[in-house]
């Protein structure tokens, strides 16, 4: 009895054993690198008939078990256990030895090889098994962080001295730990990700890392970006430099692929075109940009020089920009790129905002040709004057000889007749008073004017009814004698220079009291022409044939003899002169015997107009 | 030689004073005034009148010119051999000599003196 329970015991033990190596390969196996390998299905398979032998072995001590047949102390039970399981089994597990062990070495060898490539692979590498040992870092990781294997011997040391800030350290583990743990889950690689690792010597590095779980070990490699970190950043920088500039510049840039004949364009371009997103970047789209003026142009110059002639694109067009409308002034340039068969392929150029630049240049070219006309209407203004000065320098010089001969042939003759001829010394001593006192008013006369050629001009609303009218009466105080009948229009206003105006209508009024000094009644009119709004004075005096009409204006010309008529012989020289000054005109028309009038013309008051 | 008809054309009345005195001096009596231009042209163009033996003329005239007229005397026949004197109170060398180029005997400034006179009548 004895003999049986322990028989049933070791027996168990034996199964026990057997079963948890075969258990342990059947769950485990797809860990294990070897479970690809030749063999491995027998030696499995081998365990397993083992398992089932000893199981039936331990049956065979319950003889009461003979009814199932299969087990207990039966024949086919003994068949099972020795033929089937232990026999079978053990040729089985032969099988897969004979096969799994030249894996097995050829693996070994295999392993260190690959120890050796990683040692001198160019790349950052370290193994590390799951349970946290780092077993290998190869010598490019070394380099790379300075800790050596003895610094690092396992995670907990790594992390400690990679990772020296603790908040920073806790979020890399959980990390790591997260991506390990996917990893494995999905068999596949631990995903890249990116660490600030601090180095032996306390430089930080920017570092990828990621990895591959391999059975239970993880290859780690380790990627050093640091530098590419920087000159990124750098890019960024000297981007962000180039956008604010071309900004501030209004320059925006294109790449016009020909071949697909579309373009791209920065966010400035787009701000100056004043289109969206959505705008059609093809060649119709920005031909229709372009000023319609312009469009055919651009279009051939594009097609004949730029594409044809495979010049450079350097043009200043208008554009209407499509946000609003507006019509702006850009200086496209632009680079040919050509392919390999010497096609252009791309245009790529910038696109410069220079309405401002263009209406500077427009009003500089503007304000030059109204300076040369401006010129032009100085020196003929000059020229006018100077022949105008010239003839009246002539004109007055007569004027003036002409008494001053008198008063010298006057004076010479009474000396001669003062004894012989006292009648006639007496005559010439009072026609020398009369040629002193003409002397003496042309040269008022010739002041006058003078003074009226350089007098300051102010223009004033005026009303020349109440002006005429004061004229009027003084000449009527001046001239009792005379029958005169005065008709001036009613509120007639104007704008000018009150002394100026004054002067002209008293010459008018002056010349007209002058000839119609034989009427017996005279009639002075000074009124305004309803139709044309111009202003006369109307006498009826001797008036004038009119094919002189036009020499009357001209200083020291008579159509009458002096001595029916005296005068300065300047006084519708100087009412020329005031009218035009008022930016006027002035005429005369006349029927001889039957009056005269005078018409002129003055710049609108101010007052009729506001 | 001393002309016997003098016409003188000349508008102030001071000045025809002062001139036919000076040529009563020099023993001129007939003397015909004509106190504008458009006087003068008339009595010389006038073929029943007869032409005065010398003209004396003034240049600064109503209606026409003293040098308009001169012009047109020198483009009649009837007056293209007449002899002028100017007497003008102008000394503007160009006034003297337009009126040189056309022919006068003499251009005298006012007031006419005797001599200055004489001297042109020798000159006839």
């Amino acid at each position: 009895m004895a003999d049986l329970y322990l028989n049933v015991a070791l027996e168990t033990v034996h199964a026990t054993i057997i079963g948890t190596i075969f258990f342990y390969l059947l769950s485990h196996g797809k860990k294990l690198y070897l479970y690809h390998k030749n063999g491995w299905h027998f030696i499995l398979a081998g365990f397993g008939l083992l398992f089932l032998g000893t199981l039936v072995d331990i049956t065979d001590n319950f003889p009461n078990l003979n009814r199932f047949v299969i087990i207990g102390d039966t024949r086919v039970e003994a068949f099972l256990e020795k033929m089937i399981g232990y026999t079978l089994g053990s040729i089985l597990l032969a099988i897969g030895f004979w096969k799994l062990l030249p894996a097995v070495f050829a693996l070994r060898t295999s392993e260190e090889r690959l120890r050796q490539i990683i040692d001198l692979s160019p790349i950052s590498m370290a193994i590390v098994s799951l349970n946290g040992t780092i077993e290998f870092i190869n010598r490019r990781a070394i380099q790379t962080f300075g800790y050596l294997a003895e610094d690092i011997p396992d995670m907990g040391q790594w992390w400690l001295k990679a990772y020296p800030d603790e908040k920073y350290r806790t979020r890399v583990i959980a990390k790591w730990m997260a991506l390990v743990e996917k990893a494995l889950f999905d068999n596949r690689e631990i995903e890249r990700s990116e660490y600030v690792v601090t180095c032996k010597d306390l430089t930080i590095k920017t570092v990828e890392i990621f990895g591959i779980p391999v059975s239970d070990k993880v290859f780690v490699m380790f990627e050093d970006i640091t530098e590419r970190k920087r000159s990124e950043a750098a890019l960024k920088q000297s981007e962000r430099f180039l956008l604010e500039a071309q900004e501030v510049a209004g320059l925006g840039t294109y790449i016009f692929d020909l071949t697909l004949g579309s373009w791209n364009c920065s966010v400035i371009l787009a701000i100056i075109f004043g289109i969206d997103e959505a705008y059609d970047r093809s060649f119709t789209g920005w031909s229709s940009l372009v000023h319609p003026a312009d469009r055919q142009g651009m279009i051939d110059y594009f097609t004949n020089e730029v594409v044809a002639r495979r010049c450079s694109f350097d043009r200043e067009y208008r554009i209407i920009r499509q946000r609003d409308g507006v019509v702006r002034w850009v200086h496209g340039r632009g680079e040919l790129k050509l392919d390999e068969q010497g096609k252009p392929a791309k245009l790529i150029g910038t696109i410069m905002d220079i309405t401002e630049r263009k209406m500077a240049q427009e009003e500089i070219r503007r304000l030059n040709a109204t300076l040369e006309t401006q010129v032009d209407l100085r020196t003929a203004e000059l020229t006018k004057s100077n022949r105008d000065l010239a003839s009246f320098c002539y004109a007055i010089s007569h004027e003036l000889r002409a008494p001053v001969a008198r008063l010298q042939g006057l004076s010479q003759a009474l000396q001669e007749d003062l004894a012989e001829n006292p009648a006639e010394a007496e005559h010439c001593a009072k026609r020398i008073t009369v040629a002193s006192k003409q002397l003496q008013r042309v040269i008022d006369s010739v002041l006058q004017l003078s003074r009226l050629s350089q007098s300051s001009f102010t223009p004033h609303p005026l009303n020349l009814s109440s002006l005429a009218q004061e004229i009027a009466d003084s000449l009527l105080h001046e001239n009792p004698e005379r029958k005169v009948e005065f008709i001036i229009a009613a509120d007639i206003s104007a704008s000018g220079d009150p002394s100026l105006l004054r002067l002209c209508l008293e010459n008018l009024f002056g010349n007209a009291m002058k000839y119609t000094v034989r009427q017996p009644l005279a009639r002075i009119e000074f009124g305004r022409d309803a139709a044309s709004g111009v202003l006369f004075v109307r006498d009826n005096g001797v008036g004038f044939e009119m094919n002189y009409a036009e020499k009357l204006f001209e200083p020291f010309i008579r159509l009458h003899r002096e001595e029916d008529f005296a005068g300065s012989g300047i006084g519708l020289a100087t009412v020329m002169r005031i009218i035009e000054r008022h930016g006027g005109n002035v005429w005369a028309e006349s029927v001889p015997g039957q009056g005269a009038v005078f018409f002129f013309t003055l710049a609108p008051a101010q007052s009729e107009h506001s | 030689m001393i002309p016997c008809s003098i016409l003188l054309v000349e508008d102030n009345l001071d000045d025809i004073f002062l001139s036919r005195r000076t040529l009563r001096k020099a023993g001129i009596d007939q003397i015909a005034v004509a106190s504008d231009g458009l006087e003068a042209q008339e009595l010389l163009f006038n073929p029943v009148l007869p032409l005065p033996e010398l003209l004396i003329l003034d240049l600064r005239l109503p209606i026409i010119h003293g040098l308009t007229l001169l012009t047109e005397l020198r483009r009649q026949k009837r007056t293209m051999t007449l002899p002028i004197v100017i007497l003008s109170s102008s000394n503007d060398p160009k006034d003297r000599e337009a009126c040189l180029k056309l022919g006068v005997v003499a251009f005298l400034s006012k007031p006419l003196e005797l001599s200055a006179l004489q001297q042109a009548l020798c000159d006839l």
